[in-house]
């Protein structure tokens, strides 16, 4: 865990029911270290909610090594059942639709792994099936919106709503955190462009990685913006600048600009 | 244009937002909302819900949406299916409005709330137009929300290139009122910003950082710049505050104020604010170099003067109305009597 008493408040989980949280990186500034401290946190605040961990971009033990380092009982969970792992050899990516049923297929199983608590599902870079014709923009787009419904036990098409409105009983709040490239190169293709900025309406929160403005600094990794997003509702602030520092081992910190940090 | 009294302006486009946003006898049957990352339109929809009334049914046409907002009555998923399937089972919303609506018939008021308008114009950009005034029955409302920050990429699928106008242009064409949605605190700095000669800054992709997706400031208090289309084809322009006063307890959440009666607004605006009041009463004659009017203050000290000889012009003052009064002085008024006689 980061001594990150600044991100500490942004790391919460909502408590509506499904959202979306959106990280966007830079090839230079990976968002995989935030994807883990949410991860964390999460895992702390219900350490029995099923977890559905899909990523495009590394493999099962990258994620387990990280997350062990943060002191998550990763084998606890797995043996449980409650931990889900899709990697890029999982999915059938020459297929058209094939990707999302296997996806949807799988967070079915996670949930009803779940015994009723709510289900996490982490989507590292679904921008990547855009570039190796796994799905259209509105296909991808589609994906990442179904896996924000599915979670919910709803009947499909449409339905009658009563005069109050009453869900099906889900404590627990049920969430999505994707994560998408935003490269200035990869964002200059339209069907890129119009899928991170559509997620980024969709999302409750925008956690936004860059390099430094002044260039390498030895001790500084980037900058983390963290933003309201469209969806969210109530708490709004206007958003938050901080530094943040990935050392050698993995460890991270997070500063306010301009704090003098104790080595 | 002429000098508008902000009294009477204010009056007015109050009125019209109120209408407009309850959408009462049938005020603007298409409203397309204008959106952004920087500001989100989704607080505006759920004012438009809120302020609806009760008997208004709401069905709600969701592309991105996961949850139905409160007090939606049909809430319908809309992706991956076809215009036609769409159009049919709108139909079949509305129509079961009615017939639960107890034999009022089409008396039934329908708000038809489309939550992204990106994905058809995607999908189907040259039915588009078609599709949603297929929808505008009597009755019916439409609101339609498109995002102008997100790019619509066109159908590779399809051989020959679409050459028509793009699906925003028609859409703009089509709506009868359009509002645009802004963030307060961008409203302000970019107002602070020109007020001083300096360049309009920018947010999110438009900051020119790499990296950045979302500028700082987004989605906080919302400002929405508003063209209300006449009949008669005049548009009136205004801007409001949306939602000031919501964190104050007890405050009316659904307060609605004119962009320049905000008091942040007012800050750099009361010095040109007073000239052209004062101007106002100058009756406006311009390439004059000096003031015609004049202020209310210097009114009231005017009144204030006392001027001399006002006893003597009151009726049955102490003359008596126009008799010549002469005290002769003894110093000045030497007279001789004697040469009276001569």
């Amino acid at each position: 865990m980061p001594s990150a008493s600044v991100l500490t408040p942004y790391l919460t989980r909502p408590n509506r029911t499904h959202t979306l949280t959106l990280l966007t990186s830079l090839l230079s500034s990976p968002s995989t270290w935030l994807t883990h401290s949410l991860l964390t946190r999460h895992i702390d605040d219900d350490p029995n909610a099923p977890i559905l961990l899909l990523s495009l971009t590394h493999e099962r033990a990258f994620h387990s090594d990280g997350l062990r380092k943060l002191g998550v009982p990763l084998q606890h969970l797995d043996r449980s059942g409650k931990y889900t792992f899709l990697g890029i050899a999982d999915l059938p990516l020459m297929g058209g639709g094939a990707v999302s049923d296997v996806v949807l297929g799988a967070v079915e199983s996670a949930r009803a792994a779940g015994d009723g608590r709510g289900l996490l599902v982490v989507i590292e870079s679904p921008d990547i099936l855009l570039q190796t014709g796994g799905g259209s923009y509105s296909g991808v787009m589609d994906l990442v919106l179904r896996v924000l419904e599915v979670v919910m036990p709803r009947p499909a098409s449409y339905y009658l709503l009563p005069h109050r409105l009453t869900y099906p009983t889900c404590r627990m709040s049920e969430h999505t955190i994707v994560s998408v490239n935003v490269d200035e190169a990869l964002m200059r293709d339209e069907e890129h462009a119009a899928f991170v900025i559509g997620l980024g309406h969709v999302a409750r929160r925008v956690f936004g990685l860059r390099g430094l403005e002044t260039g390498v600094a030895r001790d500084v990794s980037g900058v983390l913006r963290i933003t309201t997003g469209g969806a969210e509702e109530g708490d709004v602030d206007g958003g938050k600048e901080v530094l943040y520092f990935v050392g050698d081992g993995g460890g991270v910190e997070v500063f306010e600009r301009g704090e003098v940090r104790g080595r | 244009m002429p000098p508008q009294s902000l009294h009477h302006r204010r009056t007015h486009n109050l009125l019209l937002i109120a209408r407009l946003l309850s959408l009462r006898d049938g005020v603007s049957p298409f409203t397309l909302l204008l959106d952004s990352l920087s500001q989100s339109a989704r607080p505006l929809l759920r004012e438009y819900i809120r302020r609806q009334q009760s008997g208004t049914r709401m069905i709600f046409v969701s592309f991105e949406t996961a949850v139905a907002p409160e007090g939606v009555s049909v809430f319908i998923k809309a992706r991956g299916k076809e215009l036609v399937e769409l159009q049919r089972e709108i139909r079949g919303a509305v129509g079961s409005g009615n017939d639960n609506g107890g034999g009022s018939g089409s008396g039934t008021r329908a708000l038809l709330i489309l939550d992204n308008l990106n994905t058809l114009s995607t999908t189907h950009p040259q039915s588009l137009t078609l599709f949603l005034s297929s929808l505008l029955t009597p009755g019916m409302v439409l609101l339609g929300v498109y995002h102008l920050d997100q790019p619509v990429p066109s159908p590779s699928s399809s051989s020959s290139p679409h050459t028509g106008p793009q699906p925003l242009t028609l859409l703009r064409y089509l709506s009868t009122t359009l509002v645009t949605t802004h963030s307060l605190p961008h409203v302000l700095l970019r107002k602070r910003h020109k007020d001083v000669s300096l360049p309009p800054p920018m947010w999110g992709l438009d900051e020119g950082v790499e990296g950045v997706l979302v500028g700082l400031g987004s989605n906080a208090e919302m400002v929405i710049e508003m063209e209300y289309r006449r009949k008669s084809g005049r548009a009136v322009l205004e801007w409001f505050v949306i939602g000031e006063g919501k964190g104050k307890e007890g405050a009316g959440k659904d307060e609605v104020i004119l962009l320049e009666d905000h008091p942040l607004w007012r800050v750099s605006e009361k010095v040109r604010k007073g000239e052209a009041g004062e101007q106002e009463e100058s009756n406006g004659i311009d390439g004059v170099t000096f003031e015609l009017g004049i202020t209310e203050r210097q009114r009231r000290v005017r009144e204030g003067v006392q001027l001399p000889y006002m006893d003597a012009q009151r009726e049955g003052g102490i003359g008596g109305g126009g008799a010549i009064l002469f005290t002769p002085e003894k110093e000045v008024d030497d007279f001789d009597e004697e040469e009276d006689e001569i």
